[in-house]
């Protein structure tokens, strides 16, 4: 494995996990379509997103140290192995893109109104090339200081605004109909915690893939109940204003007013998604440039880094015409999109390769 | 603005290339001048302002449409 | 080039040249370009419907002034009128009105500090949502803005110099919030009114300024804004009002009561704490609502002549717990004749009955004036201060 030579520890992976998953979801608050049951939501996607784990965890352990293209390539042959390789590395690029542009967009409304959106993408993705350039290793350092941070920002929120909770705005319980409950938990299911699928190119790179399994699994549940906790906050401050703000974690900071000395807190929360944000990107990015040096055989990823980069960025400012848009697909077509690429490429992988016996000590077999 | 965008990009050919040739590594060069092109058009015709199609808007519509007629 | 040289062009560049962008420095403007605006007024003009928005807006550098004249240990304060500087502006909707400030203002509005914003009578009873909709799209409105209701122009009220504050609008806010404390009007904030709003049965609250006229120690007339009631509305329009007993009544019934006092004959009282807990409950179709209400509260004054023992408490606690039920009963006599839902019954039935609830909330408006309330009052007198014995013999 010459193009990536750090490794990383369960613990870091855990930690990369959590900081993962938070992404945009410190802003972009899942189960919002459930109203206040969204914590139900969540907890609900929280089972299917570690179903989700569940496979794509067994496929990694079953070829130990290898990544997605190069399982693809052992089981599917090298010319459909690499066409698959090609899909799921679009979904990568997309999910960057995605997250580039709920990021950019929501700096543009809150905080810098006046700067034109391709500056802060572009300085965004540079921050990510750059770190995706040291590799992996260098990633997972960073994260459990960043991680950290946002965890007790969490915390410091939901304290501080405690005194402006009111439990009572959680009634009735179990409200939403269950169609749409089911919906929402299975978009929760694929946006955040599906998108862990894309640890299928990192997890070649723990230095013990025995107990892999478990630190993903930790990693997700810890960011699940994190969630959990900030959507029974967000709904219990806000009431039923918490389906519609667009970003509501954002405001329940704003309502935070102690003493009339501590106020303007949400910047805060803004840090959170800068921080959070920025390991999404860096992830998705990694294992779309790492996943295209496999498939064309190169080198080094180093050298694609900054075009596709930059292709990113050219995606994120296009790719929807306005916010609304960009709901829109999170709430209906993406749980829809994702299904072949979390689920569907993972799954038939691993029965295909159970089915071939495969890895085979020294060579495939037809 | 195109000029920027010129600028900009000749600015990472002028980082990268050289490596690339130096060390003789064919292939990256080949598959970054790819992407580098793909690039370059697509941002000439955004500072052109031509609006380029709404990729993920497409794919919505597109899922939206084949299951909730 | 060597490598060092090209790490310290690169920091030297990283450090220079991104900061420019990432500081929001593109969004800078100074202090002395930005009209800082206090509070923000609505009226629409009956006869033409025009809106007309009055902005409150701080001048920065007066304050200073202001306050460097009180430094040199005078009384007298810098005149509120300069600090201030009312401007209007009139569109035919909010958002053209908005507009044509930023248009012919020197300079660029900035609303975070917004203290409250005013409604005008008539505006209010027109229907304050097309306001609603747009200042809550734009990312500057804050949760915790107070909503106010003016008794006629919003105008006239935000032109009312308050003697004790610099800005006015902050002398209001802070008025407004103080009229909570002391649990005589509610204070309702942006969130809250919103919350009410979305709600199809709760009633949206706002608490009433009026200008009242004076005669300040000098002998001259002064205008003074003042709350005086609590407006009801119906969704967005203003359907009515309670009074104070009314309004102390609602917030006996929502767990609003801080601290305040309680005048029942013979005594005045000052009420420490307050809980109060309202239960639907539903039976068959007849839907019957229990406020509980917890008081405690102190002696503060008694003009009976009967020595101060637990027999004289208990016989307090029995009168304030009639002053306090009657309060609550005239509130909701109040809602009944309005036919708004101010105490959220609405939402506590739906918090309990989820099945039943959407038959109920499409018939609510007939089903609400026919709710029994029942109110359970508990009180207790603490402390008697620092006397026992009256001083005055029989």
């Amino acid at each position: 494995m010459h193009l990536e030579k750090g490794k990383i520890s369960n613990f870091q992976l855990s930690v990369l996990i959590i900081g993962f998953i938070f992404g945009a979801s410190v802003i972009i608050a899942p189960g919002q379509g459930a109203g206040h049951d969204a914590w139900i939501a969540i907890a609900l996607g929280l089972i299917e997103g570690l179903l989700i784990a569940w496979i794509f965890t067994a496929l990694a352990r079953h070829f130990k140290g290898k990544t997605l293209v190069e399982i693809n390539s052992l089981v599917y042959g090298k010319f459909l192995g690499n066409f698959i390789s090609i899909l799921f590395i679009w979904y990568l690029f997309h999910l960057g893109a995605l997250v580039l542009n709920n990021y950019s967009r929501f700096l543009k409304l809150e905080l810098y109104p006046a700067t034109p959106k391709i500056l802060t993408l572009i300085l965004i993705m540079l921050v990510c090339a750059s770190s995706v350039r040291r590799g992996i290793e260098v990633l997972a350092r960073c994260s459990l200081i960043l991680v950290t941070l946002t965890v007790f920002v969490v915390i410091f929120d939901t304290l501080l605004v405690a005194p402006h909770m009111y439990l009572h705005n959680l009634l009735p319980v179990l409200e939403v109909p269950i169609g749409k409950l089911l919906w929402n938990s299975h978009a929760t299911a694929t946006f955040p915690f599906g998108d862990a699928v894309a640890f299928l190119m990192v997890l070649a790179f723990v230095n013990k893939p025995e107990k892999s399994r478990s630190a993903v699994f930790k990693g997700i549940v810890i960011a699940g109940l994190v969630l959990i906790i900030v959507a029974v906050r967000n709904a219990a401050v806000l009431g039923q204003m918490a389906a519609i703000y667009t970003y509501p974690s954002y405001i329940t900071a704003r309502v935070i007013d102690v003493g009339d000395v501590l106020t303007r807190v949400e910047v805060l929360v803004a840090v959170d998604l800068i921080t959070m944000g920025f390991f999404k990107i860096s992830v998705a990015y990694y294992g779309t440039v790492l996943g295209l040096a496999q498939v064309f055989n190169l080198r080094s990823y180093r050298p694609i880094i900054l075009p596709i980069g930059i292709l990113m960025v050219i995606l994120a400012l296009t790719n929807v015409s306005n916010t609304a848009e960009m709901f829109d697909f999170a709430n209906k077509g993406y749980p829809i999109y994702t299904i072949p690429f979390q689920i569907a490429i993972p799954l038939i992988t691993l029965l295909l390769a159970k089915l071939r016996k495969l890895p085979q000590t020294g060579g495939e077999q037809a | 603005m195109s000029a920027l965008v010129l600028i900009g990009f000749g600015a990472i050919a002028l980082i990268q290339i050289p490596g690339l040739v130096r060390k003789q590594w064919w292939r990256e060069l080949i598959c970054f001048t790819v992407f580098w092109s793909l690039g370059l058009v697509l941002a000439v015709i955004l500072s052109m302002g031509i609006k380029l199609p709404p990729l993920t808007t497409i794919i919505n519509e597109t899922i939206t449409g084949i299951l909730k007629i | 080039m060597k490598r060092k040289h090209r790490l310290t062009i690169y920091l030297f560049i990283l450090l220079v040249i991104i900061p420019v962008f990432i500081s929001g420095c593109w969004d800078s403007i100074e202090l002395n370009k930005l009209s800082i605006i206090s509070g923000l007024g609505w009226d629409i003009d009956a006869d033409t419907g025009q809106v007309t928005l009055t902005f409150q807006s701080i001048i920065p550098n007066e304050i200073k002034g202001a306050a460097g004249s009180n430094g040199s240990g005078g009384q007298r304060r810098g005149d509120p009128l300069h600090t201030i500087q009312l401007d209007s502006s009139t569109g035919s909707s909010a958002y053209d009105a908005l507009n044509r400030y930023s248009q012919h203002s020197s300079r660029r509005t900035f609303y975070q500090h917004t203290q409250v914003y005013v409604f005008g009578h008539s505006a209010a009873q027109q229907g304050i949502y097309p306001f609603l909709d747009s200042i809550s799209r734009n990312p500057i409105n804050r949760p915790n803005v107070l909503m106010a209701v003016a008794e006629k122009n919003a105008s006239d009220t935000l032109s009312v110099e308050d003697g004790m504050e610099n800005i006015q609008a902050i002398g209001m806010a802070a008025e407004i919030k103080l009229s909570a404390e002391y649990s005589k009007y509610p204070s309702i904030t942006f969130l809250e009114f919103a919350n009410r709003l979305i709600s199809k049965t709760t009633a949206p609250l706002a608490p009433m300024i009026g200008i009242i006229e004076q005669t300040a120690p000098k002998g001259d007339r002064v205008k003074k804004a003042r709350i005086n009631g609590t407006a009801v509305f119906n969704g967005d329009r203003m359907i009515g009002q309670l009074n104070e007993d009314e309004s102390r009544g609602l917030l006996w019934a929502i767990n609003k009561i801080k601290k305040g006092f309680l005048v029942i004959p013979g005594a005045n009282l000052e009420i420490v704490s307050a809980k109060s807990i309202i239960v639907p409950e539903l039976q068959g179709d007849k839907i019957m609502i229990t406020i509980a209400i917890d008081e405690e509260s102190n002696l503060l004054e008694y003009d009976g002549h009967r020595e101060i023992s637990s027999a004289l408490l208990q016989d307090l606690e029995k009168d304030q717990a009639q002053e306090i039920e009657s309060q609550v009963m005239a509130a909701v006599e109040k809602s009944r004749a309005l036919n708004a839902d101010v105490f959220g019954f609405g939402e506590a039935v739906h918090r309990r009955y989820k099945k039943e609830w959407p038959d109920l909330k499409a018939r609510w408006e007939e089903i609400y004036p026919n709710i029994e309330v029942v109110v359970k009052v508990k009180t207790h007198v603490n402390e008697i201060g620092e006397i026992k014995k009256t001083m005055i013999k029989d």
